[in-house]
């Protein structure tokens, strides 16, 4: 003889309607809590997303040795500033056991110019190997080979940003002949979006032409055959270290440098630093999520307390509800409802708030944010417990007033 | 005679361990009776009336109602006779603040478990028996007090109770209105043979009834015809 399941929803949809703006404050609560936890999990999962695809746009198992300061007059340069690497110990450091590949680069800025647009960007003169190493994805065309290398051939693979700035929307520019300084380069590969690197530059302002073409054809050389930088990628991860401390010796030895001497290189391992941005990241999202984790329960106990005044305002109604037969159950029932409706709700109106502010925000800082059927999930279960949880108390108060005493309360 | 519908059986009640409220009160109520109760203010009328109810319980003695022994209740048990066995009309209406007039008729029918597709059209058919037809929707608040005690009343009758209990029910009233609430209960008693029992301190109140039961501190000193124990 108890109550319709329908019934008591009906209860309590209706007086939650008669506090209608106070209904929603409390949901407010409910709403910035859910809404944060997606925003941030969003957010959190885009920057993690975006730092992948930084890490993978860079290569795995990737060392960067610099060419570094030679001392001239008592003056150093800094790392870079003049060659101490050449091709030798490109092909040297290519023989050791656990590398899979070299890449050297020389590079400088150029300008380039197609019917009338022009451009100026970083060209890099490297081996065809480096697009193996860096994992680069083509969007059109594929990457000049080792004939055009040894050959020193015009041709040039240009990244999106170059693309867009040279070439009219929409046309693909493989095939197409650009002038860089004025020489006559043919166009053979358009790379896919990089997007940015670790260090926050624009991976798609690149052209790409073969070593000896940059070397004889773009920038000469005070002394051929030297290499301001190298790629050198690992065979496994595992090899990285023991690697690092060949390579050192090997450089070491072919420069002759003597026991005291500094290195005039400098290797960096860029996987690690890699893996401790990602680590980073993670410290972020965590932080982030925990901020908003802690809104909302601070917007659960926002119910409570709400549901608490609730129960003492409605003190006689419910000693009427008593008096005409409703059960404890019932009442109790008939609260918990009202509690979870506000957080459901509120849960859903964040989820939809959060979603939609993490789309903008993704947009307006170009993130690939992301709202995970996971996060969605997360959320409306936490609002859901939240409200059974911060509902329970006040429920059950309001079920087990005496029925004298809630009908003789002003 | 049939069996009594109330039966108490010397029971005592206190809020406080040095007063008590009802001392050793007995009294037997039979299906179809008026019974009218008078008594002074602090007397322990409204008290008795809430373990009639059910709403509260006596610390010592037995309570029949309806045959069914009342002292070891369980709450879900006696919310259930509360709605079954008894209709509730009490001095301050006590009526849902919010909720329309035929949302107030129904609560009971709620409660108990009835369908929309039944206490609809009961609850509009009570409310057009009370004189309210076409009021269905009004809150407590646009209506006067006179109105809110018919919905009150309707609300009562609406699981159909052998019993009503009224305290006090014309106490907030004019005596225009509370002529017309007594014609209502009155007709309850006398065409539908529903057992009354009301508390008033109003003699001609009390003269609709068929029986008088007199309390003084906790006590019942007078039970018997009406117009005997107004004059005494
Ligand atoms: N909840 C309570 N706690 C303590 N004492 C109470 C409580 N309810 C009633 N009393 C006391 O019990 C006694 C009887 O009260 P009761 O309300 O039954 O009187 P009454 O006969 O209905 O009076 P009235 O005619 O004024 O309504 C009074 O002395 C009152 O103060
Ligand atoms: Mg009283």
């Amino acid at each position: 003889m108890s109550m319709k399941s329908g019934a008591i929803l009906t209860e309590a949809l209706i007086s939650m309607r008669s506090t209608g703006m106070r209904s929603f404050l409390t949901m407010l609560g409910i709403i910035i809590g859910v809404g944060a936890v997606v925003l941030m999990l969003a957010i959190g999962r885009g920057v993690e997303l975006s730092v992948q695809q930084s890490i993978s746009s860079q290569g795995a198992n990737l060392f960067i040795v610099l060419s570094g300061s030679t001392t001239s007059g008592g003056l150093r340069g800094g790392f870079g500033s003049a060659p101490t690497l050449t091709l030798d110990d490109a092909r040297e450091l290519a023989e050791l056991p656990g590398v899979a590949a070299v890449a050297p680069i020389n590079n400088g800025v150029a300008q380039t110019v197609n019917e009338g647009q022009n451009w100026s960007t970083q060209i890099t003169g490297t081996t065809p190997d480096y697009f193996r190493i860096r994992n680069w994805k083509f969007a059109s065309g594929e990457p000049f080979d080792d004939v055009a290398e040894r050959s020193a051939a015009p041709v040039a693979v240009i990244g999106a940003t170059v693309a867009t700035n040279l070439f009219p929307e929409g046309e693909d520019p493989v095939g197409k002949t650009i002038r860089i300084r004025n020489i006559p380069f043919m166009i053979v590969g358009l790379l896919a979006n990089q997007g940015q690197s670790l260090q926050g530059q624009d991976q798609d302002d690149v052209i790409i032409v073969p070593f000896q073409t940059a070397q004889r054809r773009l920038f000469g050389s005070a002394f051929p055959g030297s290499v301001r930088t190298m790629f050198v990628q690992a065979a496994t991860a595992d090899v990285m270290k023991s690697l690092e401390q060949q390579m050192r010796e090997v450089l070491r030895d072919r420069h002759r440098l003597s026991e005291e001497a500094d290195d005039d290189f400098s290797i960096r391992d860029l996987t690690a630093i890699a893996e401790s941005v990602a680590s980073a990241t993670r410290a972020i999202s965590l932080l982030l999520g925990s901020i908003a984790a802690i809104s909302l329960l601070v917007g659960g106990i926002g119910i409570m307390n709400i549901m608490l005044v609730t129960v003492t305002e409605r003190t006689r109604e419910i000693g009427v509800r008593k008096a005409v037969g409703t059960r404890e159950r019932d009442i109790m029932l008939q609260f918990l409802i009202e509690a979870v409706i506000l957080s459901l709700g509120g849960g859903l109106i964040g989820v939809l708030i959060g979603g939609g502010l993490s789309i903008l925000v993704g947009q307006a800082f170009e993130l690939p944010t992301e709202v995970s059927v996971f996060s969605v999930t997360l959320a409306f279960t936490v609002a859901a417990a939240i409200g059974v949880f911060f509902g329970f108390y006040p429920a059950r108060q309001a079920a087990r007033l005496q029925p004298i005493e809630a009908l003789r309360y002003q | 005679m049939s069996d009594p519908l109330i039966q108490v059986d010397r029971i005592d009640k206190s809020y406080t361990a040095l007063v008590p409220v009802l001392r050793q009160v007995s009294l037997k109520v039979y299906p179809g009776e008026f019974v009218a109760l008078m008594g002074p203010s602090g007397s322990g009328k409204s008290t008795f009336m809430n373990v009639l109810g059910c709403l509260d319980t006596a610390d010592g003695g037995a309570y029949h109602l309806g045959g069914e022994d009342t002292t070891r209740l369980t709450k879900d048990r006696a919310a259930e006779l509360r709605n079954r066995m008894i209709g509730f009309v009490f001095q301050g209406f006590n009526l849902l603040q919010r909720r329309s007039a035929l949302d107030n008729v129904a609560l009971p029918m709620i409660c108990g478990g009835l369908p929309r597709s039944v206490w609809a059209p009961r609850a509009r058919d009570l409310l057009d028996q009370v004189g309210l037809k076409g009021r269905y929707g009004s809150r407590p608040n646009q209506l006067s007090g006179g109105q809110q005690q018919r919905v009150a009343i309707a609300r009562a009758l609406a699981m159909e109770p052998p019993l009503i209990l009224a305290d006090e029910p014309t106490g907030n009233l004019d005596s225009t209105s509370s002529a017309d609430i007594m014609r209502i209960i009155s007709g309850l008693n006398s065409i539908g043979g529903i057992t009354i029992v009301l508390v008033t301190h109003e003699p001609d109140i009390a003269a609709h009834a068929k029986r008088l039961v007199k309390f003084k501190d906790g006590r019942i000193v007078y039970d018997g015809p009406v117009q005997q124990g107004l004059a005494a």
